[in-house]
């Protein structure tokens, strides 16, 4: 077999036009650092937001999770931002990686044409699982931004889903494989040293016969010159998108988020998820002959001014996007619970939720029963808007904002558990 | 164990972990098989695959190496006409600062994508409430401020080499003259 001879360079065979300066243990160990302390979460947040629709209960999207759903959970409904939080790390922690993704896979693109493509089994079967590992991230990456961007939704859910799994089983086999080169690396040099050296005094790392250049160029950008060049970017996917989440003054700077504008600053100008117009609700379908139904173990009608007359509860609660994004508002309505009450239904058990635009979710008992599930009829002591769910809506504390049903028409509690 | 070291070229740990592995993402491919349409799933996986390895990757090496050449160009040109009162600091190398900028705004431009081409314009609108066209402007002026922010930098940075250059050739530059 062809290998490194004492003194002389490393046998590359013939893809080893590699120049760039800049490659090196080090700077992957870098990149691989930070993405082994952001995928981790990455993964925990993703699975977490699969419990919050609590797929058992069948109304969620992807409810056919098989052994991967073995971890699944009754979600809970405190604290009320829980869902907020989780979800606005998920998708803003995931789009500030992409930078760090592409460098790193920048940082190892010699390994793709490792000559020879395969030392031994155990060789062709770590570079078999790369393929999990880096066409994984990839998909996970480009699934995710296809879906909050709200181009090509097809499949989202069983995709992002799957694929997760997919790709976490390559990625763990990757850490334990590399973790011991990552460390010995990572101790090569030392980052303050790197953080004040700039071009002038930049050289390659040395040869480890696969990452660093056999015969570099010289240096056009210090190391940290692109340790700041890549945090610079993922720093301005932050600013361009965090505020969607986040919320107050940074709002208006998530250029990039879908949810940044609002039509002005009275009671109902905050985001909108569907417009009434676009899932076809009419002033008509919702005026006086409006009415809820609720089914337990009777069947009770009401009107807007029935709902009115009820003891009403207000709460600062959050609707929060699988998109990422996320508003809180202050909600004035009648509790869940007492409307399963006046169904005649006292013990705790879960409900199927049904909207005007035939939309529908099965709320878990606990949701039902929590501190703060109402239906919203008031949002900041104005009537709700058209757009915002008129005449009432479902607020769910710490739910995904899909269940957070708008211009409800039927809550039927006799769901079997 | 030490046949399996030589035949398989690593430990039975090694083994067991990429076979377990495996076992997962074929359990994730079944799951997937048992979608409506499981064929677009994998066609992402590829295309991802691909694009990454193949477009994506070799189109941004060149734009860098076409760039590395026209600082190189010029750099060789200011050598030719050997300008004494501007040396070699003081001619800091620019490459840097359009690819601190063009590389911000080429990820943006990648990540989103399908809003600055509006690719998703009626469902937008329909979810918002608001026209999708904005991302285009948004993305120019990102694109824009950046560029000048950067351009702004280097010129900071050739007007103090510059003056840096001026006071150690100036002749009453005492401790200079004495090193």
């Amino acid at each position: 077999m062809a290998r490194a001879t004492a003194g002389g360079p490393p046998d590359r065979g013939p893809f080893s036009r590699w120049k760039s300066p800049a490659r090196g243990p080090w700077l992957t160990s870098v990149f691989g650092l930070v993405l082994l302390v952001g995928i981790p979460i990455e993964f925990v947040t993703g699975l977490l937001s699969y419990a919050a629709y609590d797929p058992r209960l069948g109304s969620g999207p992807n409810p056919d999770h098989g052994l991967f759903g073995l971890y699944l959970f009754n979600w809970v409904t405190s604290p009320p931002w829980l869902y907020r939080v989780i979800e606005g790390t998920h998708v803003t922690l995931g789009l500030v990686l992409v930078p760090v993704v592409l460098a790193k896979l920048w940082s190892v693109m010699p390994k793709l044409f490792a000559w020879p493509p395969w030392r031994s089994v155990a060789h062709f079967l770590e570079r078999l699982s790369l393929v999990l590992v880096v066409g994984g991230v990839v998909f996970e990456m480009v699934t995710g931004m296809l879906y909050i961007d709200y181009a090509n939704r097809t499949n989202f859910y069983s995709g992002h889903f799957y694929g997760a799994w997919a790709f976490m089983a390559g990625f763990v086999v990757h850490v334990s494989v590399k973790f011991a080169d990552m460390v010995r690396a990572l101790r090569s040099r030392r980052l303050r040293t790197e953080l004040r050296t700039g071009l002038a005094g930049t050289r390659p790392e040395p040869s480890d016969g696969s990452l660093v250049a056999p015969a570099p160029a010289p240096p056009t950008i210090s190391r940290r010159g692109i340790l700041a060049l890549v945090g610079g970017t993922s720093l301005a996917v932050f600013v361009l998108t965090a505020g969607q989440s986040i919320g107050g003054a940074m709002r208006s700077l998530a250029l990039f988020g879908t949810h940044y504008r609002s039509s002005g600053t009275g009671p109902n100008d905050f985001p909108v998820n569907y417009t009434a117009a676009s899932v076809g609700i009419t002033p008509a379908a919702t005026g006086t002959s409006w009415r809820l139904v609720l089914v337990g173990a009777r069947r009770v009608s009401l009107s807007r001014e029935q709902l009115l007359a009820l003891p009403l509860v207000t709460a600062d609660l959050p609707i929060a996007c699988t998109e990422g994004w996320s508003t809180q508002q202050r909600w004035t309505g009648a509790p869940l619970a007492e409307l399963a009450r006046l169904a005649g239904i006292k013990d705790v058990r879960p409900a199927r939720i049904s909207a005007l635009d035939s939309h529908s979710v099965v709320l878990s008992g606990t949701q039902v029963w929590a501190r703060g599930s109402m239906l919203a009829l008031r949002v900041n002591g104005a009537d709700l808007s058209l757009d915002h769910g008129f005449p009432a809506r479902v607020i769910v504390p710490s739910a995904p904002g899909a269940h957070n049903l708008k211009w409800m028409s039927e809550i039927v509690f006799s769901e079997p558990t | 164990m030490k046949a399996l070291r030589r035949y398989y070229g690593a430990g039975p740990a090694h083994l067991v972990g990429l076979l377990a592995c495996f076992a997962v993402a074929a359990y994730a491919v079944t799951r997937v098989l048992g979608e409506g349409a499981w064929v677009s799933v994998f066609q992402w996986f590829v295309a991802c695959l691909v694009f990454h390895d193949f477009v994506a990757w070799p189109a941004y090496t060149a734009a860098d190496r076409l760039l590395l050449r026209a600082q190189q160009r010029r750099a060789g040109r200011h050598q030719n006409r050997s300008l004494p009162e501007v040396p070699a600091p003081a001619r800091a190398p620019w490459v840097n600062h359009v690819r601190f900028p063009a590389v911000i705004s080429a990820v943006l431009l990648g990540m989103f994508f399908p809003l600055i081409s509006r690719l998703s314009r009626a469902v937008y609108l329909g979810t918002t409430g608001f026209s999708e066209n904005v991302y285009l402007t948004n993305w120019l002026m990102v694109t824009g401020a950046l560029f000048a922010g950067s351009a702004l930098a280097y010129l900071v940075r050739l007007g103090l080499a510059r003056r840096r250059h001026r006071r150690e050739a100036a002749p009453g530059a005492a401790t200079h003259a004495r090193r």
